[in-house]
């Protein structure tokens, strides 16, 4: 039981690291610089979201004070959720 | 200092599991994708006697009047756009087509694709439709398109097969860095391979020593790997979801920078496309590999011509044209109108993936570390399952050792019967060549019967040497059969090639001539030299001693 619950733990980590680079990728699309080729707000985000997950999931297995980890994931989450509500406002 | 001690404990854990989770898998990327490297080569040697120059090598003035011919006998709208491609060895595939969306939004092309012999005009080739079935595979493309398709998505039907290999990219990067975090003489052990009459102590030296090695070139492939897994099936979509409200064909005319809007005038001549070709050669030392016509006979038409990366630049140069006078108008960024830093990475992706930045030195380095990667995920598996196999004392009955034994059969099955599954599907192809049947089906039929029956023996002989000896023999079989079915199924003997002193393809058969040879004798080698075990037994002990778990 507390292989599975080790498990289950991980594979939630991974599972709201994911979600949470999808997340935080897209708002960078309303928040990153053009740039001169008026592409870069749309490329970087692509670009960064292996490294962005990754380093989300370590975090999740690392960081000893999961409370304030999930709090700043919650906190980063909803800034990013209503900017994009917001763009995507007809 | 616990603090410290108790971090690395956690990264060993993010290590052993990520290893054990997504090894077998890695294993497969790393295998197919070193042969992928040389997908393009593979692809000319299938083409055998039918090799075409590539465009920039010869002049082909009538290039133009084609192009104004076969688009007088397709429907007006595919003339919106006309692709130019020529894969290494292949024909000259043009794409007459225009853009659509479907009913998700997702965008697509639809048009006629023609394929031409490139020496004499001739048609070989014309298919209409969607564009993932006019570029469907064909008997001449089956070779480049099967081992390509087979590392990105591992046969499994998309977008499932690019996640897969997206997520062996996220485990990757976990291996790496975790990997560094857990070994602390990092540089010391760069040079310190230590083979000795222990296996155990073997295997570990010699992950070690090949993890460090291939550290840079591992950094790059995970990145550039979880980048193409997750960025044409999901994330790209998503953020034409937020920043074009789901049009994807918007979303692209801004990436590639699309300056002129297209004027309904109909031009009374098209400007020479030979000439363009030459002057893009005078630019570049690269091949050329990809060109696009927009609007072409009309007001606003421009051409873009794509030129391979050589030793001089890392990434494809982009050589834009004036599609109504011909004009050289500049080198262009890969994406957006003025070269940016996304535009920049963007373009270093594919050649640090594939490895063909730097011709075929490059290639052929990316290839052999590729190989070298497989060497790191083998020892790394079979030390996980020593280690879990030793880990428990009460012998074979307990659940662990089972599964660590599992394990290690399945690890050695994979490593030893992926080559021949390789030579199997190329065996396949050649059968399969004059026949009717997607060659691409039967190769990965044969592939994957393949695998099956090296797992199958793996756990059918009680000893491991003998089933491993007895896949690799069959591997070297194959690999000697090569040549010769490709001579039956094509009629292009490697005498042919002598004589018309084709070098490419006379190299490749003597390369798979010879390794079936190394291969057969491998195993002669292993049943003859002595037993890294010491007195082989039906039990073959353990790699690692128990005294070593807990350290």
């Amino acid at each position: 039981m507390p292989l599975l619950k080790a498990w289950s733990k991980t594979a939630g980590c991974f599972a709201g690291s994911l979600g949470m680079a999808l997340l935080l990728v897209l708002g960078m699309t309303r928040w990153l610089p053009e740039g001169a080729g008026g592409v870069d707000h749309l490329v970087l985000p692509i670009i960064l979201f292996p490294a962005v997950t990754v380093g989300l999931f370590l975090a999740t297995l690392v960081v000893r004070s999961q409370r304030r980890l999930w709090l700043a994931f919650a906190v980063l989450a909803t800034a990013h959720i209503a900017l994009l509500s917001a763009a995507m406002r007809p | 200092m616990s603090d410290r001690l108790s971090l690395r404990t956690r990264f060993y854990q993010i290590h052993s599991w990520t290893g054990f989770l997504l090894g077998l898998l890695s294993l497969v990327v790393f295998f197919t994708g070193a042969i992928a490297v040389f997908a393009q080569e593979l692809g000319a040697w299938g083409a055998r006697g039918k090799t075409q120059p590539p465009l920039l090598d010869i002049r082909v003035p009538w290039l133009s009047t084609m192009v104004d011919s076969l688009g007088g006998q397709v429907d007006p709208r595919f003339k919106d756009e006309i692709s130019l491609s020529q894969d290494a060895g292949g024909p000259l595939t043009l794409f007459f087509h225009t853009h659509e969306t479907d009913v998700k939004g997702k965008a697509r092309e639809r048009g006629v694709r023609y394929d031409l012999d490139v020496r004499d005009r001739k048609v070989l080739l014309r298919r209409e439709g969607l564009d993932e079935e006019v570029f469907a595979p064909t008997s001449s493309s089956a070779l480049t398109d099967f081992f390509v398709d087979l590392h990105v998505h591992l046969l499994i039907p998309p977008p499932a097969g690019l996640y897969a290999t997206g997520i062996v990219g996220f485990g990757l990067m976990l291996l790496l860095i975790s990997g560094v975090v857990i070994h602390r003489r990092f540089f010391r052990d760069m040079f310190r391979f230590k083979p000795g009459p222990a296996l155990r102590l073997t295997l570990r030296s010699l992950h070690t020593v090949t993890g460090t090695w291939l550290l840079p070139y591992a950094i790059v492939l995970s990145f550039t790997g979880a980048f193409f897994g997750f960025a044409g099936a999901l994330l790209l979509p998503a953020v034409a979801k937020v920043a074009f409200g789901g049009d994807q064909q918007k979303m692209f005319e801004v990436l590639v920078g699309h300056q002129t809007p297209p004027g309904d005038r109909k031009l009374p001549s098209t400007p020479d496309l030979d000439f363009m070709l030459a002057d893009a050669r005078s630019r570049s030392e690269g091949v050329f590999r990809f060109g696009a016509l927009h609007h072409w006979g009309k007001e606003g038409a421009r051409a873009e011509l794509w030129v391979r990366p050589t030793q001089r630049r890392m990434a494809f140069a982009k050589f834009q044209y004036d599609g109504m006078t011909g004009a050289f108008q500049g080198e262009k960024p890969a994406l957006g109108t003025k070269p940016s830093l996304g535009a920049s990475l963007f373009s270093w992706m594919g050649p640090l993936h594939f490895g063909d930045f730097g011709g075929h030195l490059s290639k052929a380095l990316w290839g052999v570390l590729g190989i070298a990667s497989c060497v790191l995920t083998v020892s790394g598996l079979l030390i996980w399952s020593e280690r879990r196999r030793t880990a428990s004392m009460d012998g074979e009955t307990n659940p662990r050792v089972q599964g660590a034994e599992a394990m290690r059969r399945i690890t050695a099955a994979l490593a030893a019967a992926l080559p021949a599954a390789t030579f199997a599907s190329i065996l396949a192809w050649a059968t399969w060549y004059s026949n009717g049947t997607d060659p691409v089906r039967v190769m990965g039929t044969a592939f994957g019967l393949c695998l099956l029956a090296g797992l199958g023996a793996t756990f059918f002989f009680r000893s491991l040497r003998t089933a491993a000896r007895g896949i690799l023999a069959g591997g070297g079989l194959f690999s000697i059969l090569v040549p010769f079915a490709a001579t039956w199924a094509t009629g292009f003997s490697p005498w042919d090639a002598f004589s018309a002193w084709d070098a490419q393809i006379l190299a490749m058969d003597c390369f798979f001539f010879f390794l079936g040879a190394a291969l057969l004798f491998v195993p002669a080698r292993m049943r003859k030299g002595p037993s890294p075990y010491g007195r082989e037994t039906s039990k073959e002990p353990a790699l690692l001693d128990p005294v070593e778990v807990g350290s």
